[in-house]
């Protein structure tokens, strides 16, 4: 079987969107709320950023994960075991 | 503690090599048969992504420049690097296995009908992969010169000897298995380095108020109407990980999973080991800065040590010695593997083929041979190597980066032609040296800190690169059906079967 994919552009702009925030200017000078006591507000939104690209990740294979690429023909090469 | 920490390894590697000693072929020596499952593809990927840098640079980074650090180098990755896995991962796999590669560069010759231009890209990979290698090995000498005493040629002797046993006995599927355990073992570390250090300050909420109140700048990128880590410089950077996408090494191991689907558990579980592992080193490089055995002139790589042995028992010091090693020999068995594959199969067995077959049995022989030949000229390249080799790595990643319109047009783009490809490979070879020459003349210090109009170079090598490659495609000729229909084989049928009906026609 072809392998075949199904462009979504709302995925496309989600990916962009994302790319977007990573500048984010708005946190750049403030070192304070410290989130749990102990988190610069800094480095919680881009650990934030990290599980939302997760997310995002989850949302390109349920919805443009490319079809077709496991149907080759069987090879004689051995599995990890 | 490193001693037992290599003869690990070590004994691992040589075990998996047990397992399947009856598999002499090349596909098993190179590409472990394409049979990786999620979880060893997951760790293996990661651990040869991440180097000592993503311990040692990342706490000293942080310890300079702050918390920016993490949203410079982790956050942008933890985006860009699992996309990369999922625009190019699946894809290039189903290529490999359908026709044999086992490297980037058979790929990308026979989808762009390369013979010996070929050459150009395997001459830019080996260039950009060379340094990285020696700051790997001597990443290693220096490390086990500190923890353990040893002369620059003992641990690198016993590092590299320690890597060399299990490649060349066991090839890919000993350098994965190895990868997982030592993934493993620095992302431990690494949290228990941060629990021990954080408890010894006085728990971590304490740590970082102090900071706040000393040292505020380090917790934000700007401060007090300074900045000290500008917007474009900032955004430039997400061009770095990009490089994560064409490097041959991880390439290689894209081709080792067992199915397409393998490539799911690792784009969704990525960020989460970034998180694991630079978190932690992040805000140990932040808390470090004010503490007051800590002056800012420390070295990069000296931070997260010294605070493991001002602030930890002793065995906590050998722990993330094996901790560090890990993330060095994670790195360089993948990149010796690599070379070695790709003289093996780029150079020997395409231009020897031509003369005389080349049995499964001889590509092994002829690829554990530049193995042992690459791992001895880069141990004794080390020895005489200056330290500033660790500032070409920005270069390298640049370079590696630069190729990747290169390989999304080998994916997505059927127009792109041979001459458009070398337009763009010709436009690495002189920009990227152009660019460190004026970097080095213009901003002699740091000047792998080099901006043009704020943005670093690796910017405009990416988008000189789009630019000339699909400029040129556009005005040469289009390649052939034949090749076409082996890439693009869902859309192609419809276009052959057009261009029948108006030959019958004419």
């Amino acid at each position: 079987m072809k392998p075949k994919t199904t462009t979504r552009p709302w995925l496309i702009l989600l990916v962009v969107v994302l790319y977007v925030l990573h500048e984010d200017f708005w946190f750049w000078s403030t070192y304070k709320p410290l989130v749990f006591g102990f988190l610069p507000i800094g480095l919680f939104y881009h650990m934030v950023y990290c599980v939302a690209a997760m997310g995002l990740f989850w949302l390109l294979i349920r919805k443009a994960w490319p079809e077709g690429l496991d149907e080759t023909e069987d090879s004689s090469e051995q599995a990890d075991p | 503690m490193i001693l037992i920490y290599l003869g690990v390894v070590v004994g691992l590697g040589l075990s998996v090599r047990l397992l399947s000693l009856r598999n002499k072929s090349s596909a098993e020596f190179f590409v472990a048969s394409r049979g990786m499952n999620s979880f060893v593809l997951l760790m293996t990927l990661f651990g040869t992504h991440m180097t000592a840098f993503a311990l040692l640079g990342s706490s000293g980074e942080a310890f300079h420049e702050g918390i920016g650090v993490f949203g410079l180098l982790a956050s942008s990755s933890a985006l860009i690097v699992p996309l990369g896995f999922f625009l190019i991962g699946p894809r290039v796999w189903y290529f490999g296995k359908k026709y044999g590669y086992v490297t980037k560069v058979q790929f990308l010759r026979d989808r762009f009908e390369l013979h010996h231009s070929g050459l150009l890209l395997f001459g830019l990979d080996v260039l950009l992969l060379v340094p990285y290698l020696l700051g790997g090995v001597l990443g290693s000498m220096f490390l086990l010169k500190s923890l353990a005493g040893l002369e620059f040629w003992q641990g690198g002797l016993l590092v590299m000897t320690a890597v060399l046993i299990y490649v060349f006995s066991g090839g890919m599927r000993s350098t994965a298995w190895v990868n997982t355990l030592q993934t493993m073992v620095f992302m431990i570390v690494g949290v228990i380095a941060f629990v021990a250090i954080t408890k010894a300050l006085g728990g971590l909420s304490k740590a970082v108020e102090d900071v706040a109140t000393k040292m505020p700048e380090k917790l934000a990128r700007a401060h007090d109407g300074k900045v000290h880590m500008g917007y474009l410089y900032f955004l430039g950077y997400t061009f770095i990980p990009l490089s994560a996408w064409t490097f041959p090494h991880l390439f290689a191991h894209m081709l080792t999973a067992k199915r397409a689907a393998n490539f799911k558990t690792v784009m969704i579980f990525y960020p989460l080991c970034l998180l694991i592992v630079w978190v932690p080193a992040v805000l140990l490089g932040v808390i470090a800065a004010v503490q007051p055995e800590f002056p800012q002139s420390l070295r990069l790589n000296q931070v997260l040590p010294k605070l493991i042995a001002e602030y930890t028992p002793a065995l906590l010091s050998g722990l993330l010695g094996a901790g560090v090693l890990a993330a060095i020999m994670s790195s360089l068995d993948s990149q010796l593997l690599s070379i070695g594959t790709m003289l093996t199969e780029d150079v020997v067995v395409h231009y020897g083929k031509r003369r005389r077959k080349i049995t499964e049995t001889q590509q092994v022989w002829i690829g554990r041979a530049f193995v042992v030949a690459i791992a001895v000229a880069v141990y004794f390249i080390a020895l005489a190597t200056p330290a500033t080799i660790f500032a070409l790595s920005i270069w390298c990643f640049s370079g590696f980066a630069a190729q990747v319109p290169i390989m999304l047009a080998a994916l997505y783009f059927k127009r792109a032609t041979r001459a458009g490809v070398i337009a763009a490979m010709g436009a690495v070879y002189v920009l990227l040296p152009l660019f460190w020459v004026a970097a080095r003349h213009y901003q002699p210090v740091a000047s792998n800190r080099w901006t043009i109009l704020g943005l670093i170079p690796v910017v405009y090598l990416v988008l000189i690169s789009s630019a000339l490659l699909v400029g040129v495609s556009l005005f040469t000729s289009p390649p052939s059906k034949a090749s076409i229909l082996k890439f693009f084989p869902a859309t192609d049928a419809h276009a052959v079967s057009e261009n029948s009906v108006t030959e019958a026609a004419s």
